[in-house]
């Protein structure tokens, strides 16, 4: 601790900005990154084949999820096409959005100095740029709560009470947007409570929850209800997490979890984890709503699948502490260090045809992409293949038959054609007339 | 005024729930343990058919004959096609 205290202070004895002219061109500088980070963010959109948790979001249906995230991308889908650039594309617009409003959660904590360098740091941070090329909800979501915390921040601080119902809104579509949404309001609420007892202003805690001397507790309180009788009355949210509790979801194996939500993060962050944990020291200088925005980022990867990169987009809050270390760095080590942070994301989210450092997922050929037209062609004259094994969402998004689960069905009444994947280590019945192989599948 | 913000936010949170409240009496059979306990054998029985459960929605329970009858509403999703909606009973 001693040196990390030594580490986040060194800075201290180093000066600052003294110059218009060096503070000018940091502002080029920053713009630039800005600018960088929103053009990473369109980068190689097609290049991966949709995963099965993105087929899933863009088909739009999922009895586990609260509908908004589901409803948006099949709303612009509609417009623009099913397409994989259209599905990521929702993520893109949501990512970019992402921006302006760190930049007022900043601002508002600190200035407008700080803010521009918080905002060039969320533009090239890795996690939040890779996860805002694919279609996930946690790139929504990410969006949503930051949303809600700078209503949070305004309608805690400003007398315009237009900003409690915007804190309501926002709270309520992060709910909406994916079941786990209301993580962050609940923790907001719960902070403060505790902000409330420890300034001494709630004496009677049994009539906390309607007393309007709170109005932003009353408010989130009320954003969490329409989200209550939604996971009450259907059923398929909480089956899911009583079919998934206890592995999946859950403490179980709380060590190893712990490790791998530190390697996904630590993956997906690069060079940035090294720049978060040197930030430690200045961590204490952020409002407690910063930290319980990050605490929602802990505890959604840990509870809910540490190993689940996508959980790491809600990272990109570590751009504030990172950029109020680097207002108290020298010019020179600041701007050396956004180089060399820019560099890494380049290096580990740039076009794949250029970087050897590229992340394993635009590094892997893309099967599908390469062999949907084959298989379909083998298949045109079919309108329902079934397929054994377990297979991901992503092949509906692929093939065009429908596809019938036959893990449940009985093969020998089935007639049509049989995909099974070689993954699944599954037999082709001996006398079947094989149609279509190759190192994946098996067409019978 | 703030009063009134947060008077229009119950308004809106009554005005949120709505589409969930009047789904209640459909999903009240689920307080009997029986229609608990047989919902993952009427999944199974679904999953018979081919189906993805996760293209299907429960829509109502009801009691039938001694039996408990999972009403389903199921529509097939790929890129290529939204299939037609299906509504499908499972009685058990």
């Amino acid at each position: 601790m001693k040196i990390l205290r030594v580490a986040s202070h060194w800075s201290l004895v180093t000066g600052r900005e003294t110059s218009d002219k060096r503070l000018a061109t940091s502002d080029t500088f920053l713009s630039l990154l800005i600018l960088l980070g929103i053009l990473l963010r369109f980068t190689d959109l097609p290049v991966p084949e949709l995963s099965t948790d993105e087929a899933q979001l863009a088909l739009g249906k999922s009895a586990a999820w609260t509908p908004l995230a589901m409803q948006t991308i099949v709303f612009i889908q509609n417009i623009f096409g099913f397409e994989t650039i259209v599905a990521r594309g929702v993520s893109v617009v949501m990512g970019i959005i992402t921006l302006p409003i760190i930049y007022l959660i900043t601002e508002h904590l600190t200035n407008k100095k700080t803010a521009l360098l918080a905002t060039a740091i969320a533009a090239i941070f890795p996690s939040h740029i890779l996860f805002s090329r694919l279609a996930y909800p946690s790139i929504y979501l990410c969006t949503a709560w930051l949303l809600t915390l700078l209503c949070f921040l305004k309608a805690k601080s400003s007398k315009n009470n237009l900003w409690l119902i915007a804190l309501f809104l926002s709270a309520v579509t992060a709910t909406f947007l994916k079941s786990q949404g209301l993580v962050f309001p609940l923790l907001l609420l719960f902070g403060e409570f505790i902000s409330q007892i420890r300034q001494k202003r709630i004496t009677n805690y049994s009539l906390f929850i309607i007393h309007y001397s709170f109005p932003v507790s009353t408010i989130i309180l009320l954003s969490l209800m329409p989200v209550t009788f939604y996971i009450l009355t259907h059923p398929g949210i909480l089956a899911t997490v009583l079919l998934y509790g206890g592995n999946m979801y859950g403490v179980s194996g709380a060590f190893q979890r712990l490790m791998e939500l530190i390697n996904a993060w630590q993956h997906t962050l690069s060079l940035f984890a090294i720049f978060a944990i040197i930030s430690i020291g200045w961590w204490k200088r952020i409002s407690w709503p910063i930290w319980m925005f990050l605490l929602t980022a802990f505890l959604t990867g840990y509870l809910l699948g540490p190993s689940h990169e996508y959980y790491s987009t809600h990272l990109v809050i570590l751009s504030i502490p990172i950029a109020l270390m680097f207002t108290r760095a020298k010019p020179i080590i600041k701007n050396l260090s956004l180089a060399i942070l820019t560099v890494a994301t380049i290096a580990f989210l740039g076009p794949s045809k250029f970087s050897p450092y590229v992340h394993p997922l635009y590094q892997q050929e893309s099967y599908w992409t390469a062999n949907a037209d084959k298989i379909n062609e083998v298949l045109k004259n079919d309108e329902e293949v079934m397929i054994m094994g377990y297979p991901g969402h992503h092949l509906r998004w692929y093939v065009k038959p429908k596809l019938l689960l036959g893990r449940y069905m009985n093969e020998e009444e089935w007639d049509g054609k049989i995909l099974i994947l070689k993954k699944d280590k599954l037999e082709v019945p001996e006398g079947s007339e094989v149609v279509y192989e190759d190192d994946t599948l098996v067409i019978y | 005024m703030k009063n009134r913000s947060i008077i229009t936010c119950l308004i809106l949170t009554i005005l949120f729930s709505v589409p969930s409240l009047i789904r209640i009496p459909a999903m009240l059979p689920f307080i009997d343990s029986e229609v608990r306990a047989k919902a993952p054998l009427a999944i199974e029985e679904m999953r018979k058919n081919g189906f993805w459960m996760v293209n299907a929605d429960i829509e109502s329970i009801t009691k039938e004959g001694g039996r408990v009858c999972y009403h389903w509403k199921h529509q097939y999703r790929s890129r290529f096609e939204f299939g037609e909606v299906e509504f499908i009973t499972t009685c058990l």
